[in-house]
């Protein structure tokens, strides 16, 4: 695995418009990406991704920061992109999310089911629940790798009001799944 | 369970084993939402990456490397803009000001020569523009023929366009009614005489200005360039008050020469027309007699000395000299420098 010293000697090589070091950063965070942009469909994911990705090359040769600020930067980007494709999908008919939560909770033996289960399917199982502010907040925690002070800037709000969100969705996630009886 | 655990969970640190019973299943699902990248994740890892790549160094030749924050660039951008549409502004606005002769004599000689040689025909700075200063204390019909001219042509557009006679409620405009009223005509037709009479000298501004060599050549036999335009004045309109007054600038260029010819030319656009127009412009010229003011405001009032002189000939120096030593000619030989003008 591609620890964070490894990534920040990419990010540099990236700024130089290397191949390997595009190609290292694309493969630890893309997935991320996909994850977090993943609830409106694989296709459309792959597509905000790319995009965001694109955005970001513009800027990335006079960056300046951290590998943990240049994903905080992809994450902010890939929001807006996310928005923009709320935007454009407004009144077209929603759809539905790739799984619910409930459908895993009610299948049985927790062993088997938790190594069955693919990334998306746990995402899914955890903020499908949960009301929009805070499954984006659960996401860019989880999926995005990002701090409080992180999400924050990138949702635009207070780490105040980050925490207070992190805090109730992790409240409704544990009663949720002690109330199901679960074990996945 | 306190805030520090809360972050270890979300960051995937607390194994589903050492988890408390009750977030035993939500730190297994956060650790599948963290699992490692999947085959289809990256299925586009080529393409992308060759774009990303090709595209920061796009961007590093073409400056992106300058540390410039977005921001930045777009205050650059509409500061850019900004200067732009200020530059455009003060270009449009000298323009302007120069096609109506609003600025400074040395100013609009400048921009009048400088665009003459492109075709752009703009009024020289006469008396006129010098009496404009001094008009707190000069009767106040101060306007040379060109800017009557102007000012006519304006009417006639503002006519055209709102077909009414609320365009005299400008002051400029009403100027002009005022002079019109006094030659007892209509200001539609008194300027469409002016308009005409302009247009037709422009159009016979070639001979003028052969003719106005032929002043000047008279003039060097004088000996002196700077009383050439003088001179010139005075053999055109042939009364002898084509005395050097105020003119101390020797512009013997041919645009200069080409530039009288056309004032010139303009002032003798009473003298074509009945000459009774221009008696009873004397009345309201009487008081141009003040000192300090112009003789090129009492030249266009005095009775022409050569009624049926041509436009062409007179010419010469006369008018544009005229107003150019106006000032010092302020006197009776001012006045004949006038009338030799017209």
């Amino acid at each position: 695995m591609v620890v964070e010293r490894d990534l920040a000697v990419a990010l540099e090589a990236a700024r130089r418009g290397e191949d390997w070091g595009v190609s290292l950063l694309f493969r630890a965070i893309q997935p991320q990406l996909l994850r977090y942009l993943g609830q409106n469909g694989p296709q459309v994911a792959q597509d905000l991704a790319s995009e965001t990705w694109l955005s970001v090359a513009q800027d990335l040769s006079s960056f300046e920061g951290s590998v943990s600020d240049f994903r905080a930067l992809l994450f902010t980007i890939a929001r807006r992109r996310l928005v923009d494709h709320y935007r454009r999908e407004q009144r077209r008919p929603q759809q539905a999310p790739l799984d619910d939560g409930r459908e895993f909770a009610s299948q049985g033996s927790v062993e088997a089911e938790a190594e069955l289960l693919s990334a998306g399917e746990a995402i899914a199982a955890l903020v499908s629940s949960l009301p929009k502010g805070q499954s984006e907040v659960i996401l860019l925690r989880i999926v995005g790798d990002l701090s409080v002070e992180e999400v924050a800037r990138v949702m635009g709000r207070s780490t105040g009001a980050i925490r207070v969100l992190q805090h109730r969705a992790l409240r409704r996630l544990e009663k949720k799944f002690q109330a199901d009886g679960v074990t996945i | 369970m306190g805030r520090n655990n809360f972050d270890a969970l979300l960051r995937g640190e607390i194994h589903p084993d050492d988890a408390p019973p009750e977030l035993r299943e939500l730190a297994r699902l956060i650790q599948l939402a963290r699992g490692p990248a999947e085959a289809a994740e990256l299925i586009n890892e080529s393409v992308v990456v060759s774009d990303v790549a090709a595209a920061v160094r796009r961007a590093s030749v073409l400056g992106g490397r300058s540390g410039v924050s977005w921001k930045r660039r777009a205050l650059r951008l509409v500061s850019a803009k900004a200067i732009a549409v200020s530059a455009a502004l003060l270009i449009g606005g000298g323009v302007a000001a120069a096609a109506t002769g609003s600025l400074p004599a040395p100013v609009q000689r400048a921009v009048a020569d400088g665009l003459r040689h492109i075709g752009v025909s703009l009024p020289e700075p006469s008396t006129e523009t010098t009496s404009h200063v001094h008009q707190s204390t000069a009767v106040p019909h101060g306007q040379t023929s060109l800017a009557k001219f102007g000012l006519c042509v304006a009417y006639l557009h503002q006519v055209t366009l709102h077909a009414s006679a609320g365009v005299l409620s400008s002051a400029r405009f009403a100027e002009l009614s005022t002079s019109a009223s006094a030659d007892g005509e209509t200001v539609v037709h008194y300027c469409e005489v002016i308009a005409g009479d302009r247009s037709r000298s422009m159009a016979t501004g070639s001979s003028g200005q052969a003719e106005t060599k032929i002043g000047h050549r008279g003039s060097a036999s004088h000996g002196a360039a700077k009383t050439t335009r003088t001179t010139g004045s005075a053999q055109s309109n042939g009364n002898g008050h084509g005395k050097p007054s105020g003119s101390t600038t020797p512009s013997g260029s041919a645009p200069g020469k080409s530039r009288r010819h056309q004032a010139s030319t303009r002032t003798t656009r009473p003298a074509r027309h009945a000459s009774g127009r221009t008696q009873r412009h004397d009345q309201p010229a009487k008081p141009t007699a003040q000192p300090g003011r112009g003789p090129g405001n009492s030249n266009r009032h005095q009775p022409p000395s050569k009624s049926t002189t041509p436009p062409r000939r007179g010419s010469g120096a006369g008018s544009g000299k005229g107003a150019a030593h106006g000032k010092s000619a302020a006197t009776p030989a001012g006045k004949g420098g006038s009338a030799a003008h017209r």
